[in-house]
């Protein structure tokens, strides 16, 4: 088992102070530092190719290795990216994450009609593979759906037609992916079409995927984490550490935004270790049953990146390994 | 009271301000002890804004789906500003993408009548516009693209005077309106629906000098944004790179007012000249800490540019 870094723990549409700092290269070249001195040698990188929703046209033009466009743009080449990360002790991008939340808001932002929601998530996906190729990586982490307040808001009335037609994408992308030797592993958010035990039933359908669980999002959703790790043990890839105390009584998993409660509580994770995660059940399921692939760590929505970092370090080295029978 | 009041872009506080209103502060405090809970929430921001003296706030077209997701309409978020002490949502910024290209003309103006209709349902009078993409991958434009920009914009200005809207044409030095093009667009502009922001630190960074600038156009800008720079008269390869606003350096491009090269008092005192009353915008986009940029620039406004006018 090797533990990697999930980029995503830099939240670009945070409101602290100097935000603007982190959409420069300068910020990702010293971050990168900084995830390699505290140990990691891996990072799992956001992608995104669109631009007509606003939030992903300022995130996509600048420093933030998000897509095709910024490596080449910011780092060279993805080549040059690779080599640059390898000059400072990180050894491989170890996969990407898309969120199909990403293709909605594109097409909501550029008022296409709903329909064309399915062609911008499968493109998306075959520019991921593209990516992954350009960076010598083959983890392909896919969120498979919006969140569930916009896709019953626009397909409502077909959720039926639209789990058929997201398998059917799923799958697609499952053997596109497997066909290049890079694997598809989905990550069911509490805010998903396939939160909960829906995720088992899409793991069927979805054969040539493996899962990648999320496991404060699986808390959230009300998942016995670790029985549900080792019902699937043979399946995970890309396991993502991640911790939370929220529980979700206002049921904002199906509002739009639901990250962002508006009642009740509103913190909705934490930093690992600060929750009720059994973090160490899970990863001992992983162990036990001989698990060699990377386990991705994220402290979500941390409030001070640097020191999230270091927590993160402490926490594998004396909460995980150390503890690991 | 004063000829001039305030307002300041609320950019600054980040892409998105993530929560209208936090339900506890010590939910965010506990177990972290840092200042990021004073960051979060619009319920707090609005408050800063109104305790350092600004008391009209703008908007960026990227924030319009979240406050219209959050408040519901956007009169509603006009009213939880007023209700904080906001005296008017002045105005929004947006970008007129696809200006050059008169294939693409109709396909250009939806997403602006968007930003108008919100501007309006804001309260608002301003929509400070960006004329056109961005210069990398798109410049240099053509004489024709250029006027195509201008027709556009003047287009946009007819239908936003039904809205009581003045879209004022806001450069950046990253654009595709860039130093070559700018005064030749500008007489193309229709002064009757159409005006100016002058940005100082933009108009700077291009390589005008804002003072001379404002005097030859006064009649066309209607608007400001404020911000300083250390970066005046920047050269091309700075300026049209790809991600040129972010600086692969990490280096500041806008400072708060005085801490730069802009002349402010020689500003001010066309504006007394000028007789400028109403909003005047300061914006000073991200920077290390937007409580103290805030607080620095309404200092160097109340004790160096009021004495001159105010």
């Amino acid at each position: 088992m090797r533990y990697g870094c999930s980029l995503e723990m830099v939240n670009m549409l945070s409101s602290g102070p100097n935000f603007i700092y982190k959409q420069s290269k300068r910020f990702w070249v010293d971050y990168f530092k900084l995830i390699s001195a505290a140990g990691f040698k891996g990072v799992e990188l956001p992608f995104n190719p669109f631009s007509s929703d606003p939030m992903a046209f300022e995130t996509g033009r600048c420093g933030i290795p998000c897509n095709a466009a910024a490596i080449q743009s910011k780092y060279g080449s993805p080549e040059e990216f690779i080599a640059f990360l390898n000059d400072i002790g990180i050894e491989e991008v170890t996969g990407v994450h898309i969120n199909a939340n990403d293709a909605m808001l594109e097409l909501i932002a550029s008022g296409r009609p709903k329909e064309d929601y399915y062609e911008l998530l499968r493109q998306m996906g075959i520019d991921a593979i593209a990516h992954l190729k350009s960076l010598k990586s083959n983890g392909l982490i896919v969120s498979p759906t919006p969140e569930l307040g916009w896709v019953k808001q626009l397909f409502g009335s077909e959720l039926g037609l639209f789990a058929e037609k997201t398998e059917s994408i799923l799958s697609e992308l499952a053997k596109e992916a497997s066909d290049n030797g890079m694997t598809v592993a989905l990550k069911a958010e509490y805010w998903s079409l396939y939160r909960g035990k829906r995720m088992a039933e899409l793991l069927q359908k979805v054969n040539q995927a493996a899962m990648s669980p999320d496991l404060a999002h699986m808390a959230i959703a009300g998942d016995p984490v670790t029985k549900v790790v080792e019902a699937h043990k043979d399946q995970i890839g890309y396991m993502h550490l991640s911790d939370t105390n929220f529980e979700d009584n206002f049921d904002n998993y199906c509002r739009v935004n639901a990250e962002i409660p508006i009642k009740g509580p509103q913190k909705v994770f934490c930093d690992l270790g600060d929750g009720r995660v059994d973090i160490l059940g899970a990863v001992q399921v992983l162990k036990d049953n001989g698990y060699d692939g990377w386990i991705i760590c994220e402290q979500k929505k941390t409030t001070d990146i640097y020191k999230g970092l270091l927590k993160m370090r402490w926490f594998l080295d004396y909460q995980i390994e150390r503890k690991l029978k | 009271m004063g000829n001039l009041k305030y307002s300041y872009q609320t950019n600054m506080w980040g892409l998105k301000v993530q929560y209208p209103q936090l339900n506890n502060w010590n939910e965010w405090y506990d177990n972290d002890y840092s200042n990021a809970a004073y960051y979060l929430d619009w319920d707090q921001i609005l408050k800063y804004h109104i305790g350092a003296g600004f008391t009209g706030i703008e908007l960026m077209f990227h924030m319009e789906p979240y406050i219209r997701q959050f408040f519901g309409a956007a009169k509603e978020f006009t009213g939880f500003a007023k209700e904080r002490g906001v005296e008017e949502v002045n105005g929004t910024f947006t970008i007129a993408f696809n200006s050059q290209d008169k294939s693409k003309f109709n396909e250009a103006l939806r997403p602006l009548d968007s930003i108008a209709d919100f501007t309006k349902e804001l309260g608002g009078h301003i929509i400070n516009i960006m004329p056109c993409g961005g210069y990398y991958g798109l410049g240099p434009l053509s004489k024709e693209e250029v006027a195509q920009a201008a027709y556009f914009m003047n287009e946009f200005g007819k239908r936003c005077s039904e809205k009581d809207i003045t879209p004022c044409v806001h450069s950046e030095f990253w654009g595709a309106i860039n130093k070559n093009e700018l005064e030749r667009y500008i007489e193309l502009l229709d002064p009757k629906h159409v005006g100016f922001c002058l940005d100082t630190a933009q108009v700077s960074i291009l390589g005008f000098d804002i003072v001379k600038f404002y005097d030859t156009f006064h009649e066309l800008v209607k608007y400001f944004h404020l911000k300083d720079t250390t970066f005046a008269n920047a050269p091309d390869e700075l300026r049209l790179c790809a991600g040129a606003e972010f600086q692969d350096s990490g280096e500041r491009w806008f400072w708060e007012l005085g801490a730069g090269q802009v002349d402010f008092i020689g500003l001010w005192k066309l504006l007394k000249k000028y007789q400028y009353k109403g909003f005047i915008g300061v914006e000073t986009d991200g920077t290390p800490d937007p409580m103290a940029t805030m607080l620095l620039s309404k200092y160097y406004i109340n004790h160096v540019l009021h004495p001159i006018y105010e």
